[in-house]
């Protein structure tokens, strides 16, 4: 269903964190400051943007004494070597146990700093109920209250045992200051290497083809989870009004999301792709025109950072965005991106269509905008701050 | 196909996995045709099972099935709800879409987000766009949608201090009551409900909710309030304030006419909203038609509003009908009229003669109760006791002044209506804001 003619395939992917123990501990005694960074096992998303993404941009582009590595709790085995070796510790979005402890403690034994970088509102046992209710799960289950109970309070624990947090923009920082009182730094959630290069290419064959595209207008919507059922509703009915006034435009739904019973009429216009790894999933957004992003706004949601705007950006895909904090610093209207009200999701696809002849500058301007806000090579200085360590 | 899969969807959001799939082992195992309705069926007299009095209280009264809420600890900004049944677009004509309009700018001047909640069927975003922004109304936060359907056990409402409740009706603010205090709702009241009813158990429960002391009401039109206060509601005269509805110019103002188009007749027709009584009409259309006052030669009727039956005047003059307007549609239609005759048994003056005053016509309405004359509106407007000679004769007097256009136009520069929203709630938003 190519939308953009960018005739790129689909790279081999594996884990670039797939490193053995050995080697980055190696990495972490490159330098003469040294930060490890804690997560309790590999994933494609909070610890690959808060661990990996941070480590790969320390050692590629800080100077030359400063390293960075990453650990496991499979790694713990190795607790001394880790506190030996490190100067800051930073653990990620781990809720507390005795493990979490008795690493902080040796890390505070030696009088190191131990900083909580957390990337979403989920340490704070109040939101609990708002939390269970935004992301639409069983309300009528005791588990899922144990369990949200359990992940907050554990998550507020370890940030209580730290000397500061890092997040990734201002309005969860505030609610981090207000729970724990902590000196707390913002380092925003940003592109690596890895995405980069694909981004590029992706972007270059549209450069080239001064975007060329085939007549059909794709708008996408990708669901990195199967909790957003919720922001899938606020859409739907735009969505129906636009598939039935516009028989150019057609639906991509990747990721965790059914489209519904209210486009079943639209089936055939419709088209689904299975969740996939961070760096082929620029390739599907590469290739259709709109990205959309609507978030259902709560303190909640607030928190949640710009990526998906980023991400669309780079390869230079438009996005269409709720006003939520982050996407709405991340997109000016009508010059890197759309902005929508929940009342106007309608009228601003069509608004974004009929501006169609707009299209090449306005995805210049967020390619662009990406490249410099987000892109890792322009972080280093933002980490270090956080860090303390400029 | 496309039905059924809807209506599995829909049954399983309401009631959830577990009653899912119990109707559908029931259905594989008893070999029915249908999906069960979501509402009461009708069974035999041996069928009966006797029913406890709590179900069968909530099942009669199910619109008042409180909302479901819970406390949010922390609430970080302001934000202003709407309690409705609805936001189709055949809703939000009149009073709907007056709340509608007083939400929104409450929240722009309180900086609040808005909610809008509704009861008997999810939102359609786009018809609140379309309100909006035919107001010239920009929303400065982003707007929330939730449905709360009564029969549904598991939608959640969260609410803190910060929230404000607008109701709309006597149904939606006894919802409202068990569930958030009463010093954060507003009754927006915009006409005498108890009227909706026969004297029965939805009216005394009706009345019973007009007496609350606890709640503010805010009341459409100083003709209504003082019906109310004068019928013993004292509550409504200490905790209550009135406004005057706007019809802002940039959308109701007369419309260009060709000079060989001939005259145009309007009928406000709702037939199953008995209060605009609907058969009077017809028989006063019927009357006017036959001694000449509304000479077909020269007129054409319009038959404008819901659910109009298939009808023909005098010698079988089919009169235009037109339903499920947009609201600019309704508009632009009324900007072409020269006369309507649109009636409400009530106190309210109701929208309709005061849309078509807006819009340069000359309106024919009756007297109710304390409502006499609308002079104060617009002299374009004539009120006559509610009869159909009476009405004859002011359509008669209407139908003269339609024609001459010197007059018309003069009693049209001189309206006395409001004509901008901001200010028709300027005064009662400040104070809002005020005592918070």
């Amino acid at each position: 269903m190519p939308m953009f003619r960018i005739d790129l395939c689909t790279v081999a992917y594996s884990n670039p964190w797939d490193i053995p123990l050995e080697d980055r501990l190696r990495a972490l005694t490159r330098g003469k400051q040294r930060i490890a960074y804690f997560y309790e096992t590999a994933n494609n998303s909070t610890f690959r943007y808060r661990a990996y993404n941070m480590a790969q941009t320390l050692n590629e582009v800080a100077p030359n004494d400063i390293s960075a590595s990453f650990f496991f709790l499979a790694d713990l085995h190795r607790i001394d070597d880790i506190v030996g070796y490190a100067d800051i510790l930073v653990v990620c979005r781990t809720g507390y146990s005795h493990h979490i402890n008795q690493l902080i403690t040796r890390f505070r034994t030696k009088g190191k700093r131990v900083l909580f970088d957390i990337d979403d509102l989920v340490f704070d046992t109040r939101y609990a109920h708002l939390i269970i209710s935004t992301l639409d799960q069983d309300l009528e289950k005791p588990k899922v209250w144990d369990y949200w109970f359990s992940y907050l309070a554990r998550m507020g624990e370890t940030l209580r045992l730290c000397d500061g947090a890092i997040t990734t923009n201002n309005f969860l920082a505030q609610k981090i200051i207000e729970f724990s009182g902590k000196e707390t730094h913002v380092v925003p959630n940003f592109i690596n290497r890895e995405q980069l290069e694909i981004s590029e290419k992706i972007y270059q064959r549209k450069v080239e083809s001064n975007f060329a595209r085939d007549e059909r207008i794709c708008i996408g919507y990708f669901s990195g989870s199967p909790s957003h059922n919720l922001d899938y509703d606020l859409i739907t009915s735009a969505l129906v009004e636009v598939l039935d006034s516009d028989p150019r435009v057609e639906v991509m739904i990747a990721g965790y999301i059914e489209a519904g019973p209210e486009l079943a009429k639209f089936s055939n216009r419709i088209q689904y792709q299975q969740f996939r790894d961070y760096v082929n999933l620029q390739l599907l957004l590469g290739s259709v025109e709109f990205n959309l992003m609507p978030l259902q706004l709560n303190d909640f949601t607030q928190c949640k950072s710009e990526l998906k705007y980023f991400e669309a950006a780079i390869v230079g895909t438009l996005s269409i965005a709720s006003p939520a904090h982050t996407y709405a610093n991340a997109i000016q209207d009508e010059v890197n991106g759309y902005i929508s009200q929940a009342h106007q999701w309608s009228s601003t696809i069509r608004r974004a269509i009929d501006n169609l002849a707009e299209y090449q500058q306005l995805a210049t301007n967020a390619h662009n905008d990406a490249r410099l806000r987000y892109a890792g090579f322009n972080q280093h200085e933002t980490i270090l701050k956080a860090l303390k360590i400029i | 196909m496309v039905n059924l899969i809807h209506k599995v969807y829909r049954y399983w959001r309401l009631h959830g996995t577990a009653a899912l799939w119990r109707i559908i082992i029931h259905k594989l195992f008893h070999n029915q045709n249908s999906f069960p309705s979501l509402a009461p069926t009708q069974v035999s007299e041996s069928q009966r099972v006797p029913s406890q009095v709590a179900h069968m209280l909530n099942s009669r009264f199910q619109a008042i099935t409180p909302l479901r809420c819970y406390t949010l600890p922390i609430q970080q900004n302001a934000r202003i709800n709407i309690v409705t049944d609805s936001i189709a677009k055949n809703s939000l004509f009149g009073g709907v879409g007056t709340s509608l309009i007083f939400a929104a700018l409450l929240a722009n001047k309180k900086q609040a987000q808005l909610r809008i909640i509704t009861r008997t069927e999810r939102s359609r975003p786009e018809n609140v766009e379309q309100i909006l922004s035919l107001y010239g109304i920009k929303l400065e936060r982003e707007i929330q949608f939730k449905f709360a359907a009564p029969s549904d056990h598991k939608y959640e409402i969260d609410i803190g201090e910060k929230d404000t409740f607008i109701t709309t009706s006597w149904w939606t603010t006894a919802a409202t009551l068990p569930s958030v205090p009463h010093q954060q709702i507003v009754y927006l009241l915009q006409e005498d409900e108890r009227m909706f009813y026969p004297y029965g158990d939805d009216r005394l429960r009706c009345e019973s909710i007009l007496h609350n002391q606890d709640i503010r009401f805010l009341i459409n039109t100083e003709l209504l309030f003082n019906h109310l206060v004068d019928d013993g509601f004292e509550n409504i005269r200490e905790n209550g304030e009135w406004f005057e509805p706007a019809f802002p110019i940039e959308i109701f103002h007369p419309r260009e006419k060709t000079p060989q188009e001939k005259l145009k007749f309007f009928f406000y027709a709702r037939p199953n909203n008995l209060r605009n009584l609907f058969y009077l009409g017809i028989e006063t259309i019927e009357m006017a038609i036959s001694s000449q006052i509304l000479d077909l030669d020269k007129w054409e009727i319009y038959l404008v509003g819901k659910d109009i039956p298939s009808l023909t005047f005098g010698n079988g003059y089919v009169p235009k009908v037109c339903e499920n307007l947009a609201w600019s549609e309704y508009a632009e239609l009324l900007g072409l009229m020269d006369m309507g005759l649109s009636l409400m048994y009530t106190p309210h003056p109701s929208y309709p003669p005061l849309d078509l005053a807006a819009s340069g016509a000359v309106a024919v309405t009756n007297r109710f109760a304390s409502k006499r004359e609308l002079h104060q509106y617009s002299s374009n407007i004539i009120c006559a006791d509610a009869h159909c000679h009476a009405l004859l004769e002011a359509i008669r007097i209407a139908a003269d002044l339609a024609i001459n256009k010197d007059s018309r136009r003069e009693n049209y520069n001189k309206n006395g209506l409001n004509t901008n929203w901001e200010r028709a709630f300027e005064k009662i938003i400040n104070r809002f804001c005020d005592s918070e």
